[in-house]
């Protein structure tokens, strides 16, 4: 056993641990920088050839999985070291800098929308509406009254939040496909009135947001390193970083606090947990403003990332992209929606090849992925409650040293 | 014009409207009655019927028959109605069917999924399919006037054929033995297959009447608007399943009434309110939404208990 531990957990681990995720990034990093469609076919078989390899040989899957379980943190450091270096690698290559941004914002929005969608069982197909109204908010306030980009953040973030009152007595006395009928009529009236409001720029939207910049810092311009210029984006690639963070941090304490066993209990049997004295209502209410909340926050950083909004941004197919996102990443899931983004938004910039068939494409991969995969890329696993037991008890062993001089557990 | 005048005419014009929204939710309460699925690819059969039926048109000019006019529009009906049947069919089969047991959330994702590929595919395979394509002046133009009130020919066709529709389809599901098939899967599937009802069959026939009725639907709105386009489905979907839930959700009186009621909604909300004519559809959107709230089984919808 100890000499299992030993070789997990030594040099050659770690070594192995940070392999993988290096192959896995010189991967994905090629899928973009490489021009033409050979290397996505090329990588879309490999992944499957590995797919197939691993599920034959569920003894080294489980190895691996115990690898990494072993070296979680030589893991994460080693992750969020090659994340930190994506700019560094897109320097000539702005535009797919950009989609990796925008792939960050529709995480943060996502967020959100599993919050309702996946943790609670509330459905919202009307998330590009709340997306919306954060834009529209950060544009008009940074446009109209000069507010600076820190502050329309949070307001966008705020007003979708209370954009969300507006549904709290659909949201409480609907469900199933009554709930979905009245988001989608929701957003249909939110594109509506932005196509006809005069104060909203009508179909012209809004020109001319300022972009970001804090202190005087414009984040348009190009960071100078003396060996390396790495351009614009690579500033909003880490304030982008930085709201994924946050956000799927609070996300995931969420899903592990007892509040996410309450929403859990929610989703499964609504009667049930308000027998057991839920306040199902309450919490309805607090995950529905929450996750728009988010939806909002990342709907601002867009309306300051490219500066220009207007309705066609923000219609039903950007919500049906982001249940999408929710859906095929594996529900109540911060994990499933991180691959989800970057599946479902870097992907389709690769079919550019074949923009004709790019929508075509993504329809028949949805129906296709649904059908045969319902439970999204990675399934929900039930929480296992044995294993949060077994790690407190490691965590109360370990650092005493001598279970006999604590007096025993 | 006296208020009054206002009034009728406002009301035939909505009835107008109301008649094809009616055709496409009579879809959604089918479909909801036999297989519990929401179908948001119904509206894209409305569009793609009416696309058919342009292609035939243009069958019929090459072939030389589009001169007779009576003919010309009894075969583009029939066509249209019997080529989105097909499709309908076909797609319920391998699309809808596969997805009609598992949480409602996917059924709903495949089916938007659905009406994607079928928008993108007529896009694609439509000569220049991105652009509007103007429809055959085929009926009598002009009109006639009653008191102060215009009647267009035309538009009194349309509602004549919508309302025969509505009619061939209620004696199809109340008075035959395959219309009681349906009615018995639409209240419990097991039991009906345990009395001898051909399920798939029934299912089937099902999707084929619910289409082609979407496409009745989909020339109806040809004609009327003089144009068709690729991507009027996902609006003329979400009018549809509020129509069909406005009036009840598996009642297929209360499709009817639901859609003349949001066609109504419609026409009146651009004549009087302030700024109607570019927000009709959000007023309409809200007393559905207000409907859903207060009753969300509809006007003609039974009482549902939740059992625990």
């Amino acid at each position: 056993m100890a000499e299992k531990q030993e070789r997990l957990t030594g040099f050659s681990g770690i070594a192995t641990v940070l392999g993988i995720e290096i192959v896995i990034y010189g991967l994905s990093l090629a899928l973009m920088l490489v021009p033409g469609g050979w290397i996505l076919i090329a990588e879309v078989l490999l992944l499957v050839a590995v797919m197939v390899y691993l599920r034959r040989n569920p003894t080294l899957s489980a190895q691996i999985r115990d690898l990494f379980a072993a070296n979680a943190r030589a893991g994460w450091i080693g992750a969020v070291v090659l994340v930190l270096l994506i700019p560094f690698f897109m320097a000539s290559s702005a535009y797919w800098l950009f989609t990796i941004i925008l792939a960050g914002l529709f995480m943060t929005a996502c967020f959100g929308l599993n919050l309702q969608l996946g943790s609670t069982g509330m459905v919202n197909l009307a998330s590009a509406a709340f997306y919306a109204v954060g834009a529209y908010t950060a544009g008009l306030l940074a446009l109209k009254l000069g507010w600076p980009a820190w502050l329309t953040l949070l307001a966008g973030a705020l007003m979708a939040g209370l954009f969300s009152a507006l549904l709290f007595i659909p949201v409480l006395k609907t469900k199933g496909h009554y709930l979905a009928l009245v988001t989608i009529a929701f957003q249909f009236m939110v594109t509506i009135l932005l196509d006809n409001q005069e104060w909203t720029g009508g179909p012209q939207g809004l020109k001319n947001i300022p972009l970001f910049s804090i202190a005087g810092y414009s984040f348009n311009d190009g960071i100078d390193l003396g060996f390396i210029v790495l351009p614009g984006y690579a500033n909003f690639f880490y304030l982008m970083l930085l709201m994924v963070a946050a956000v799927g941090i609070a996300s995931q304490r969420i899903y592990h606090s007892w509040v996410g066993v309450t929403l859990s209990t929610i989703r499964d049997d609504e009667i049930a947990a308000q027998t057991f004295g839920v306040g199902v209502n309450h919490w309805k209410l607090v995950i529905f403003s929450l996750g728009n909340c988010f939806i909002g926050l990342a709907g601002a950083f867009y309306a300051h990332l490219v500066g220009f909004i207007s309705p066609p941004n923000f219609t039903f197919e950007k919500s049906l992209v982001m249940v999408s996102i929710v859906i095929l990443g594996g529900m109540d899931n911060v994990l499933g929606v991180i691959l989800g983004s970057l599946l479902l938004i870097i992907l389709p910039e690769k079919l550019r090849v074949v923009q004709e068939y790019r929508f075509l494409i993504y329809g028949l991969v949805l129906i296709i992925m649904l059908i045969n995969r319902p439970r999204g890329l990675l399934p929900f696993k039930p929480r296992d409650y044995l294993d949060l037991i077994r790690r407190a008890e490691r965590k109360r062993v370990v650092p005493a040293g001598s279970e006999v001089a604590e007096g025993g557990v | 014009m006296t208020s009054l005048d206002i009034l009728l005419q406002q009301s035939i014009n909505g009835l107008m409207l109301g008649i094809m929204y009616s055709l496409v939710a009579v879809g959604f309460t089918l479909y909801f009655g036999v297989l519990d699925v929401i179908n948001f690819a119904h509206g894209d059969f409305f569009m793609l019927g009416s696309f058919i039926a342009l292609a035939l048109y243009a069958v019929a000019v090459v072939a030389g028959f589009a001169g007779n006019v009576f003919l010309v529009v009894a075969y583009l009906f029939i066509g249209s109605m019997l080529l989105t049947g097909v499709v309908g069919v076909v797609t319920e089969r391998f699309c809808i069917r596969p997805v009609s047991k598992s949480p409602m959330l996917i059924s709903l994702l495949v089916t938007l999924g659905l009406g994607i590929a079928i928008r993108e595919a007529v896009r694609i395979l439509y000569p220049r399919g991105s652009d509007p394509k103007g429809f055959p002046t085929l009926l009598p133009q002009g009109s006639f006037t009653v008191g102060n009130i215009v009647i267009r020919y035309e538009n009194l066709i349309i509602f004549g054929v919508g309302v025969v529709v509505i009619v061939v389809v209620n004696f199809l599901i109340n008075r035959t033995k395959m219309g009681s098939a349906i009615r018995a899967v639409a209240q419990d599937g097991e039991a009906a297959m345990m009395m001898g009802v051909d399920l798939d069959r029934t299912i089937d026939l099902t999707f084929l009447i619910g289409s082609a009725v979407a496409a009745v639907a989909g020339v109806l709105n040809g004609f009327y608007y003089g144009q068709t386009m690729f991507n009027i489905g996902a609006m003329m979907g979400v009018i549809g399943f509020s129509a069909a839930v406005i009036g009840g959700l598996g009642n297929i009186y209360g499709a009817i009434v639901g859609g003349i009621l949001f066609g109504l909604l419609e026409t009146f909300a651009a004549a009087v309110l302030p700024y109607g004519a570019e927000n009709k559809r959000v007023f309409a959107f809200l007393i559905v939404i207000l409907f859903l709230v207060f009753r969300p089984t509809g006007i003609l919808g039974e009482k549902i208990f939740e059992r625990v």
